[in-house]
């Protein structure tokens, strides 16, 4: 029940600003020693039944089965047995190996490669659509290979591009006789980036077109008026007001660039069943072949401890992504 | 103000196709044009793809591998068949769907209101919870695997579609929290305060104020997670056991595997993608608007 | 501060309920395994359930066989057997519950998959009354034949089996006898007979040899195999097993590496191969593309849908090398019965019964697939091959039995797969293999 506060507070209505994002909490009480209006003190007290699901759930389910992953990386384990403890062992013998190292470059790969394309992409489509005739269509079109199973593409990707497949039967009648060894086990690591750049754009493509429609259009007119070009009309108003939305969409494209592991997993071997070539390992991938290859004895210590590596090696690559991306909100 | 900020691209676009200012239109250039037909051609191709995977779903083994460019010669289900009763789809589909939309729905459920109360009250604590929130986006699942399942083993939920749905729900929580706080933060308070004046409860001003204007984010997170768990493939494999609570991805990889080792079926392959993709176009070209729409007002600020 | 507190104090509880919760979950997780004995299964079980997770899915040929052995099994014994026809995941499926008590009571696989998840790591009961079981007055271990028991691949640490095998596999180079009859009439038997075939082929204008570069598990097929004939079953293992790296040194193993080397480079192998995705070679080999290829006995079943009309599949086994009487690769599937199962005498009972004649009879002729009985027919296309095994003196596992854990997978397929597809040479193979094994056993001795 309210704390019975049915009439305005004065003090609290001369707070208000009406382009603030912010809650008002902390000017409340700076406001002599009052304990902040009524609906923020209710509002405090939902902390148990709004947040609290949430948080157990995310908790139990998540969290906690993390840190008995974290628990096992102390040992050597093959997955059901005796486990034996190794302390920290795991992780120095993670960081001596080549393969790790090579498998946490290329995700790095995805990130910063797939990544800038991506964003050059997204950045590109989203001028070209701004004024484009049909664009909700081509938006639409091109999200949409966001939504396939990546087992999807792994099962195509055979039929593409063997070397009597699709791509190559379309080269030939173009004089092309010695095409590329698409799926040589060297080549295959680029497909996939390609390919991930294919399906990718088009979701933060709509993302982008959005902050950017977001743009009242009378920005535009000054810089007509003050005749600046295409790209600096980029540099100087697009950019600047979707940089949040840049930012956000840069954050989430870090944290799942590590995850990546179902498409490289199809993608190489028999559509799941064997192991991909080693070229195209990312940290995902490292992690899955350790524990649950079928090829060999399970090594689930050494599993989890290269899971636990990639994750911290990526918080901190998203921090510093913070800092460097931190602005002051342009407000407009 | 704010409600300006909010309507103004709606507004811009009821403006017609033309919505750009005078300042622009007309402006033509080679590279624009370029990029233009560079689109037209990669919707092309796109949607291209799309009619050739349907339409070798129609056809038999030899013939998809004798002329991988040929159009079927007539309408037989056969393979649809097939890989409904061989290979479990249907079991499979309907296990899809009553994870699916249970879990999508309680996620949302669960995670609006904590995401409005993040985005509401600013303190250490809520700072804290967010950031305790987002880390678990890096985690991925082959982590959390082992010991997620000997955990639900121990409450009897393994090889049931309610453990599964549970595992689905907490390991969505990050990414809809996530997404709803940023969502929650750009509505306007104003209502919130004015409802406050007229003396309702914290809990009233959600339930009547904010959620009916957060429609369009909820179902924006709504359609993603249904995306996300339709697709979900390495939880489901572990934690299902037996074949008739296999869920569509699981089913899929079977069929996969056994094409491979019994005998290539290329066109039951094909049948079967169709149908793990199929439901997907449906539902995006049904509410896909309401999703590209919701994604963006949510990532706006 | 005071207010965060009193919020924080729900919160904590919270937490604590849920990690009260969870580290009851964990704790359970460490429970020594009961101690497996061997038990008396000749009893009656008519009453009791079996729990089994099958390798194969529904509509499988072999799944096929099993149904009317269980069909059969539950009308003579009166015990009901529950099976879920999981396919080939259910090895992965097993590990995670092999943590706690919810594991079938029976589970079949590949040796080389049930091995490492529950032979090696002593998860599994060990089935001395199997081999003593008699079926039609012979006992199970009379109807396996010596050799494929004796080198105890099935032997667990505490020198008992623990798995049984119902069904074998092995390779061979496959070829449409139809199109090349001189081949079935005459096979090559030694590496330069070999070597004048596919010479003679490739004069003839069509490609030697179809391989399937992607499948690392194909590509080192070659390498193993060579060196086996040079040096006999067991020898890689051992190589691999040496710690100091020496045995790279031996010059056989550096010619093993030069036959592989001479196919590559001597253009037997069909264009294409090491930039294609499997099954494409295959399908190009079923189809009269290329002339032969080295492949398990599985072969004429999975490529059937796919063969050219009148495709008539023969084979020969890989060609000696030296004077070493030859090895045949035999890999087993069988049973093996989760230590932790309830049910153990019924599902050993079950896993004994797979092996009567009638169904093995059933897998040799229906399921064309090769029974581990010596005395069961086998589908002609696969006749060559179970001869060859009948007349090897000893057998050898897929890649000689090594499972290291991460061995296979990163260190020796792919420098195998360079050697293969033709990016080292083979004395490059070779130093780099020596390298790789040093670092391997210091990492992981």
């Amino acid at each position: 029940m309210s704390v019975g506060l049915k009439e305005p507070r004065a003090g609290k209505a001369a707070l208000h600003n009406p382009d603030s994002r912010k809650p008002v909490t902390r000017k409340a009480s700076a406001q002599g020693r009052q304990p902040g209006s009524s609906i923020d003190v209710q509002r405090k007290k939902l902390l148990v039944p709004f947040v609290g699901p949430a948080f157990v759930l995310y908790t139990v389910l998540f969290i906690v089965p993390a840190l008995g992953a974290v628990w096992i990386s102390l040992h050597k384990w093959a997955g059901s047995g005796p486990m034996k403890f190794v302390g920290l062992d795991n992780y120095g013998r993670i960081f001596r190996d080549p393969l790790f190292l090579s498998s946490f470059g290329n995700t790095l790969l995805l990130l910063f490669v797939v990544g800038a394309a991506i964003f050059i992409l997204a950045f590109a489509m989203t001028l070209v659509l701004r004024d484009m005739a049909g664009k909700k269509v081509v938006r639409n079109v091109i999200f949409f290979p966001h939504l396939i199973n990546a087992l999807v593409f792994g099962v195509l990707a055979g039929f593409i591009f063997n070397p009597g497949g699709m791509v190559n039967s379309l080269l030939a009648p173009l004089g092309v006789t010695d095409p590329p060894k698409w799926l040589a086990q060297d080549n295959i690591f680029p497909l996939i980036m390609v390919t991930l750049v294919c399906t990718t754009t088009g979701y933060f493509t709509t993302i982008l077109m959005a902050g950017v429609d977001r743009i009242p259009p009378y920005y535009y007119e000054d810089c007509a008026l003050a005749g600046a070009s295409a790209f600096q009309r980029l540099r100087y108003v697009i950019l600047p007001l979707t940089w949040d939305v840049f930012g956000t969409c840069a954050v989430l494209w870090t944290i799942s660039s590590v995850k990546i592991f179902e498409i490289v997993w199809v993608f190489g071997g028999s559509s799941g069943a064997g192991v991909p070539p080693t070229q195209s390992w990312t940290a995902a991938v490292y992690t899955y072949v350790n524990a649950f290859s079928g090829q060999s004895t399970p090594a689930y210590g050494a599993a989890t401890a290269s899971a636990v590596l990639s994750l911290a090696l990526i918080s901190v690559l998203v921090v510093l992504l913070r800092r460097a991306m931190r602005r002051d909100a342009v407000e407009f | 103000m704010s409600e300006y900020k909010l309507l103004a691209p709606l507004t811009a676009r009821r403006r017609g196709r033309r919505g750009v200012s005078p300042a622009l239109r007309g402006e033509r250039s080679v590279v624009r044009g370029i990029g233009v037909g560079l689109l037209w051609l990669v919707v092309a191709i796109s949607i291209a793809a799309l009619v050739w995977m349907v339409a070798q779903a129609f056809r038999d083994t030899r013939a998809i591998l004798d002329d991988p460019w040929g159009v079927p010669a007539s309408l037989d289900f056969g393979n649809f068949v097939r890989a409904w009763t061989v290979g479990d789809f249907a079991v499979a589909t309907w296990n899809s769907l009553l994870t699916t939309v249970l879990s999508s729905v309680l996620t949302v459920a669960i995670a609006a209101p904590c995401a409005y109360y993040l985005s509401r009250v600013d303190n250490r604590l809520t700072r804290g919870l967010s950031l305790y929130f987002i880390l678990g986006l890096g985690i991925p699942a082959q982590v959390i695997l082992i010991p997620l399942f000997v955990m639900l083993n121990k409450v009897y939920l393994t090889d049931s579609i309610i453990g599964l749905n549970l595992v689905y729900i907490g390991v969505s929580m990050p990414f809809t929290v996530f997404l709803l706080t940023a969502f929650f933060r750009s509505l306007p308070l104003e209502m919130e305060e004015a409802a406050a004046l007229d003396g309702t409860t914290a809990f009233g001003t959600f339930w009547r104020i904010t959620l009916p204007l957060a429609k369009g984010g909820i179902l924006t997170a709504f359609i993603l997670q249904v995306i996300s768990h339709w697709n979900e493939t390495l939880l489901a494999l572990t934690l299902l056991q037996s074949t008739e609570k296999y869920t569509l991805p699981v089913a899929l990889i079977s069929f996969v595997q056994q094409q491979t080792y019994s005998g290539a079926d290329w066109g039951g392959l094909f049948a079967g993608l169709v149908m793990v993709v199929l439901p997907m176009l449906v539902i995006y070209v049904w509410l896909g608007r309401r999703l590209t729409e919701g994604l963006t007002l949510g990532m706006g600020k | 501060m005071g207010k965060t507190a009193r919020h924080l104090r729900p919160l904590a509880a919270l937490l604590g309920a849920a990690l009260a919760l969870s580290t009851t979950a964990c704790g359970g997780a460490t429970d020594a395994s009961p101690a497996a004995e061997a038990v008396d299964i000749s009893g009656s079980i008519s009453g009791q359930t079996i729990n089994y997770w099958s390798m194969w899915k529904d509509g499988e040929p072999q799944q096929k066989v099993i149904a009317t052995a269980i069909a059969d099994f539950e009308k003579e014994t009166g015990a009901k057997v529950s099976v879920q026809w999981q396919g080939r995941s259910n090895t992965e499926k097993l590990v995670p519950a092999l943590n706690t008590n919810n594991v079938p009571d029976l589970v079949d696989g590949t040796l080389a998959k049930l091995a490492p998840v529950i032979g090696e790591t002593g998860q599994a009961s060990p089935l001395t009354s199997v081999y003593a079981y008699e079926l039609d007055g012979k006992t199970v271990s009379s109807v396996i034949p010596e050799k494929f028991t004796s080198n105890g691949v099935f032997k667990g640490e505490d020198g008992q089996p623990w798995m049984v095998p119902y069904s074998i596999s092995s390779d061979g180079i496959w070829f449409d006898a139809a199109k090349h009859p001189e081949l079935k009439a005459k096979p090559p038997a030694t590496w330069d007979e070999f070597i004048a075939v596919l010479d003679k082929l490739k004069a003839g204008g069509q490609a030697p040899i179809a391989a399937d570069g992607d499948i690392a598990g194909y590509n080192s097929t070659w390498f193993v195999t060579s060196l086996l004939r040079l040096k006999g079953a067991g020898s890689f293992k051992a190589l691999a097993e040496d710690k100091s790296g020496a045995g790279w040194d031996d010059p056989a193993v550096l010619e093993a590496a030069q036959k592989v080397e001479t196919l590559v480079k001597g253009g037997y192998l069909n264009s294409g191969y090491n930039a294609s995705k499997f099954p494409a070679q295959q399908q190009l080999w079923a189809n009269g593309d290329a002339a032969l290829i080295l492949n398990g006995s599985w072969t004429p079943t999975e490529t059937g849908s796919y063969a050219a009309p009148g495709f008539e599949y023969s084979s020969f086994q890989f060609p000696a090398i030296g004077d070493k009487p030859a090895s045949a690769r035999v890999d087993f599937i069988g049973f093996a019965v989760p230590a932790k199962s309830k049910n153990q005498v019924p599902a050993q009972r079950l896993a004994a019964y797979l092996l009567g004649a009638k169904y093995q009879d059933a897998l040799g002729t229906d399921a064309k697939v090769l029974p581990v009985r010596q005395d069961a027919p086998v589908d002609p296309a696969v006749a060559s091959v179970k001869a060859a095994i009948d007349a090897a003196p000893a057998t050898h596992l897929q890649n000689d039995g090594v499972t290291f854990p991460g061995y296979t997978e990163k260190v020796f397929f792919p420098r195998d797969d360079e050697l293969f597809l033709g990016k080292t040479t083979a004395s490059e193979f070779v130093a780099m293999m020596k390298e790789a094994q040093i670092q391997y056993w210091k990492d992981n001795g």
